[in-house]
């Protein structure tokens, strides 16, 4: 046990599997993705982190299909031609010890393309373009091309993949009653909004077999009007474990919400206690998320109980080896995220590749 | 501090950047502060303030002058408060019937521009309209195309579109840009001493840390 972190250093045992500690590196967009030679730098790029102790990675958005990406050739997963790719990443980190989840993300109606998709055809105010409605078929295919994404993602040996349930991406689009204006079976009453998550979980889950995790990022609060209510985020948190969901994961808040969740001005940990929330409801492992930046704000909150694991996403672009630096007593070398986002996010944003400004 | 800097073979100047005073009547009024006066010397602000200069230095002046005590940064239940998230989650979204509760100004204030562009259009990508909104909260008033006439015992004297009007104001802040501080140097160049300019001290426009460091690790690596 370590003795000033015996919280995050505490192995979890998944059944079929252990991740070393309990630190999660969260999904981001680098921008190294569509370079040339992308494979290979970002390959670089994750076994850096692995061998700087992280205990379980989570790749940027991969989208399952065209339609789902976030612009005019960003990263999809569609055949084994790119799968195979993927094993340069998957490779890199397992030989540092290492374990990689792929992210399937399917913007709808956020992407940055004239071809959106969407449940229903309203456009967002971040978005230029309008989506299209997604016929009964097309939510068939969306769903099928989801589970054929993780299929794909194992073939790529990765140790599971993370379904992106909130930030207001198209599954949490089908969710809320703000987006989704269906009248068929896939709108209308909640239970008929959260088929579309609970079936692409189940028809995962029979593709890839019950040795692979399956971490699904749930919106426990949408901070947009019209989002779901707490009862209803705990129906499909509960419904999500049924389904084969090995870990949950927190989303807070919609990209277009217009509150602050995790720029400088947020307090350290400021949602964790939605997270906590959600504790005695299900039984599966909860992940907590947002302004977590430093070693000993991520053990209190694992120390209060608020979740089994965090995760940290910018931190870790700051300082690959903020875990190491942590088990070693190096804390005062750990390169702090200060949270800006001028390099990172405002990076990305413009398409340029994600950097770090401290 | 030149004598003692001829003694190395490379000198790199990362002297920062002078605060620009713009050219107006009556600059030199007891009204008129500098963002440094504010910021590092603590000078005492007025209640009524006009701040001249909507860059990102205009912007962090304005909601450094309009927040009093602790931050809410540092204060998770005065967080919430602020921008109206219900602390127990049983509202819908987290937020729906819930009216944010901002700690109001101490002060009033006037951010103003001289472009005619959208106030705050240079700001971070993902980060501009946090301040753009938190600034509102606290009704700070944002003007934009402003031409300033001049500065006098009764205030600031703007023209707007055509209309002139008085702006009865207790401070004026400058936060109008900056200069490059390379007082070194001429002296330096001329002992002969290689010297490399970095951060503000090489370009004053769009002060931006990420580009400093940038530039100091890249020359780091190459000396």
């Amino acid at each position: 046990m370590h003795n000033k972190y015996p919280k995050l250093f505490e192995p979890l045992d998944l059944g079929f599997t252990t991740i070393k500690n309990r630190t999660l590196m969260g999904s981001m967009h680098t921008g190294l993705e569509e370079l040339k030679n992308g494979y290979g730098k970002i390959a670089a790029y994750y076994a850096e982190r692995a061998r700087g102790g992280v205990g379980l990675i989570v790749t940027g958005g991969i989208s399952p299909n065209t339609a789902g990406w976030v612009a005019p050739f960003s990263s999809k997963i569609t055949n084994e031609r790119t799968a195979d790719k993927h094993k340069e990443i998957t490779e890199a980190v397992h030989e540092n010890g290492g374990k990689i989840c792929m992210q399937i993300l399917h913007t709808g109606r956020y992407g940055y393309h004239p071809f959106l998709v969407a449940p229903s055809a309203t456009k967002s105010p971040i978005s230029p373009f309008k989506p299209w409605a997604l016929s009964k078929r097309g939510i068939e295919k969306t769903i099928k091309h989801f589970a054929r994404a993780a299929k794909l993602a194992k073939h790529a040996n990765y140790d599971g993949v993370e379904v992106m349930g909130s930030e207001g991406y198209l599954i949490n689009q089908f969710i809320a009653p703000k987006t989704n204006h269906r009248t068929d079976e896939w709108g209308g009453e909640y239970e008929n909004r959260i088929k579309f998550p609970l079936e692409i979980v189940r028809r995962i889950r029979k593709e890839v077999g019950p040795n692979f995790i399956i971490i699904f990022r749930l919106s426990m609060i949408d901070l947009v009007e019209n989002g779901s209510n707490w009862e209803e985020v705990v129906i499909l948190a509960k419904e999500l474990e049924k389904a084969g969901v090995t870990l949950l994961n927190t989303g807070i808040g919609w990209h277009e919400a217009r509150i602050p969740t995790i720029g400088t001005m947020v307090p350290r940990g400021a949602f964790t206690w939605v997270t906590n929330k959600m504790k005695k409801e299900v039984s599966i492992p909860l992940i907590t998320t947002n302004r977590i930046n430093m070693p000993d704000v991520a053990e209190s909150i694992l120390a209060n109980g608020d979740a089994d694991m965090v995760s940290m996403a910018r931190p870790f672009l700051a300082d690959p080896e903020l875990v190491n630096k942590a088990e070693q007593g190096r804390e005062d070398e750990i390169n702090t995220c200060i949270g800006c986002n001028q390099a990172c996010l405002d990076h990305v944003f413009s398409r340029k590749v994600a950097s770090c400004l401290s | 501090m030149l004598e003692m800097l001829k003694e190395f073979d490379e000198v790199i100047l990362a002297t920062g950047i002078k605060p620009r005073t713009p050219n107006i009547k009556g600059i030199d009024h007891p009204k008129v502060l500098s963002y440094i006066d504010v910021l590092k010397h603590k000078k005492e602000v007025g209640k009524k303030v006009a701040i001249i200069g909507a860059g990102g230095i205009g912007f962090d002046v304005a909601e450094y002058i309009t927040h009093e005590g602790q931050a809410t940064s540092q204060n998770l239940a005065a967080f919430l408060k602020e921008w109206g998230i219900d602390d127990t989650n049983e509202a819908r979204g987290g937020i729906e019937g819930i009216t944010p509760e901002v700690n109001p100004s101490p002060r009033e204030v006037v951010l103003m521009q001289r472009k005619d562009s959208k106030i705050g259009a240079g700001l971070g990508k993902t980060t501009g309209w946090i301040h753009r909104i938190s600034l509102k909260n606290k009704s700070v008033k944002m003007i934009n195309g402003v031409q300033y006439d001049k500065i006098d015992d009764n205030g600031l004297h703007i023209t707007r579109k055509g209309n002139s009007e008085v702006m009865d104001v207790d401070t004026i802040i400058l936060c109008a840009g900056q200069l490059c501080n390379t007082d070194l140097l001429e002296g330096l160049e001329n002992a002969g001493v290689k010297t490399h300019l970095i951060g503000g001290a090489e370009r004053a426009g769009e002060l931006d840390a990420k580009r400093a460091i940038e530039q100091g690790s890249k020359l780091g690596a190459i000396l």
